[in-house]
């Protein structure tokens, strides 16, 4: 049985060889709890017990993980794992309810550390994922003039993209640590929001019920 | 693509044939040898039906220059006839001759098969197949009017054979270029799900730093085959001068090092470019060599007043800058270039929580 305090985890990914290498750098703050090869496996696992953390392969037969974002981004916290921070769709991914990505070379220890906080509640940005998420602020502010980030808001994005760590970031804005986070996390809020609006737009416009 | 090709060209073929029996019939109380025009309509039929069962049969056939160059004999024997067949001077008057549009599929198909010049080559040899249809009717080319209107054919003729050759190479090399793009997508695909997820494994798994590296390397390697450097990634000449910049620290000292690249770049002149992807890389050699850095961020996004800005940020050692002379060593090549190129530099570092060199270069 394990620990009482220890994180219930969905594994997701097609490749067994996958989720038995990462189920091996979790260690035994984790409990995983279901393990998945496809996206509707990951989704009937998720429905029937309820992790606190869902770690899913971008690239899975039956939609991959940005259906699983999709379904079940608001019910639980769902990390990315993804070969290449390259990839087209990461940023569809996170837009659509995910709280974050890894890539997949992460060494055990780091993984296991960006796992255990994103279980936490805090968001697992990198720098690759914030200038992302920068550029597709900026197209939006460009193509539409509506800036949906506060000041704060984009200098906090930027310095996560510059490399910073939440504590520095901090300690050069004179903030605590947790308003950071929070930072990030109403960014990531309000790219998934922009995002739903976009799609209602384009419904609206296109004449689809 | 040649496939649809020689479909248009048959239903061009079969068009023309109609608008030949149009003009046979409307046209045959002029004509002087009746049978000779029937004859040679009947055997534009023959090839027009020929060719059409060739494409169901054996569409490869048609670009072979056999079939091409008894398509292109009878359309200059049209042209030809109508020496005979009509009256004299029919070939000036303003009435429609026979073999007026139908050849023009045999020099199309020339084009299709042996390209622009041998199009326009046959368009050449029909179009003095009416000078000859011209000299048989014994009408005299003397006027001036009457030189240009056959020049004109011949020049009609030879640029319709040219620019169908030219457009039908233009169709193939674009169909090429596709399946040489989709070929290499296929291939993407297959190695992002296996060979590049395995580099992933041997890099998380392996216990062995020098192994873990060089399958680091590989993969950069296998992208940047697969996406190509820009590919995906951004960021023009800067952006491809700045991920050289970190894959050789990241060959230099193990660590890794990534580029983030927000928006389009301005662009930049290649002395400009070189000033500051040189100066980003003096900053990840020290990274590297003085702060013991395993993980190195450059920053690049196009600045408000039209510049660039830029920065570098590792998670070394750092330093105290207070306790550091400006102007040293550190700083030093950094500095030099980026103030020759017109830019300035600034240093950010505590001591325990890495370094961060902010570039701009207006």
């Amino acid at each position: 049985m394990a620990p009482l305090s220890s994180v219930k985890v969905v594994l997701a990914d097609d490749h067994p060889i996958w989720r038995d290498g990462v189920r091996a750098d979790l260690g035994e703050n984790f409990w995983v709890v279901a393990e998945a090869g496809t996206a509707d496996e990951a989704i009937a696992a998720i429905r029937q017990h309820r992790p606190d953390l869902v770690v899913c392969d971008l690239n899975m037969p039956g939609g991959g993980g940005i259906k699983v974002a999709r379904t079940c981004g608001e019910e639980t916290r769902i990390v990315m794992l993804t070969v290449s921070e390259q990839e087209r769709d990461l940023l569809d991914a996170v837009a659509a309810g995910a709280i974050g990505y890894l890539v997949k070379s992460t060494p055990g220890p780091e993984l296991r550390d960006a796992l255990w906080r994103a279980a936490k509640g805090e968001p697992v940005f990198s720098p690759t994922l914030a200038g992302l998420v920068l550029g597709e602020f900026r197209r939006l502010a460009k193509s539409t003039g509506a800036e949906p980030l506060s000041d704060r808001e984009r200098e906090v994005l930027q310095y996560v993209a510059r490399g910073h760590t939440y504590k520095e970031i901090g300690a050069s804005l004179f903030i605590a640590e947790k308003t950071v986070e929070n930072h990030v996390r109403n960014i990531l809020g309000k790219l998934h929001l922009n995002r739903k609006q976009e799609l209602i737009r384009y419904a609206l416009e296109h004449g689809i019920e | 693509m040649e496939r649809s090709v020689l479909q248009g060209l048959a239903a061009f073929r079969w068009g023309a044939w109609l608008w030949m029996a149009t003009v046979l019939t409307v046209s045959r109380d002029d004509l002087r040898r009746p049978w000779l025009a029937v004859g040679l309509v009947a055997i534009a039929l023959v090839v027009t039906v020929a060719d059409t069962v060739l494409l169901r049969a054996d569409p490869g056939a048609l670009l072979r220059p056999g079939p091409v160059a008894a398509e292109l004999a009878v359309g200059a024997a049209l042209v030809l006839c109508d020496g005979w067949a009509y009256g004299p001077d029919h070939a000036f008057s303003t009435s429609q001759s026979l073999g007026s549009v139908w050849p023009l599929a045999g020099i199309l198909g020339a084009g299709v098969a042996l390209g622009p010049l041998a199009a326009a080559g046959a368009g050449v040899v029909v179009g003095l197949a009416r000078v000859g249809a011209v000299v048989a009717n014994g009408a005299s080319i003397d006027s001036g009017g009457r030189v240009l209107s056959l020049t004109n054919t011949v020049v009609f003729y030879a640029l319709g054979g040219a620019a169908g050759g030219y457009v039908a190479r233009l169709l193939r090399r674009a169909e090429r270029q596709i399946s040489a793009a989709r070929a290499r997508e296929e291939v993407a695909r297959t190695l992002h799900d296996g060979v590049l997820q395995t580099l992933a494994v041997v890099e998380r798994r392996a216990t062995d730093p020098a192994l873990a590296r060089l399958a680091r390397e590989q993969e950069r390697e296998l992208r940047e085959y697969l996406f190509g450097v820009a590919g995906g990634q951004g960021g023009g000449d800067l952006g491809s001068a700045l991920r050289a910049a970190a894959a050789r620290y990241e060959d230099a000292f193990g660590g890794r090092a990534q580029v983030i690249v927000v928006d389009d770049l301005p662009s930049m002149a290649e002395e400009r470019v070189a000033a500051l992807a040189g100066a980003v890389g003096e900053a990840l050699m020290n990274a590297g060599k003085h702060g013991g850095a395993t993980k190195v961020t450059v920053y690049v996004e196009p600045a408000p007043d039209g510049g660039v800005f830029c920065s570098v940020k590792d998670d070394g050692a750092g330093f105290d800058p207070a306790a550091t002379p400006a102007g040293q060593g550190l700083t030093r090549s950094i500095r030099g270039r980026m103030e020759e190129a017109g830019g300035r530099v600034d240093v950010n570092s505590r001591p325990g929580s890495g370094t961060e060199v902010c570039l701009w270069l207006p």
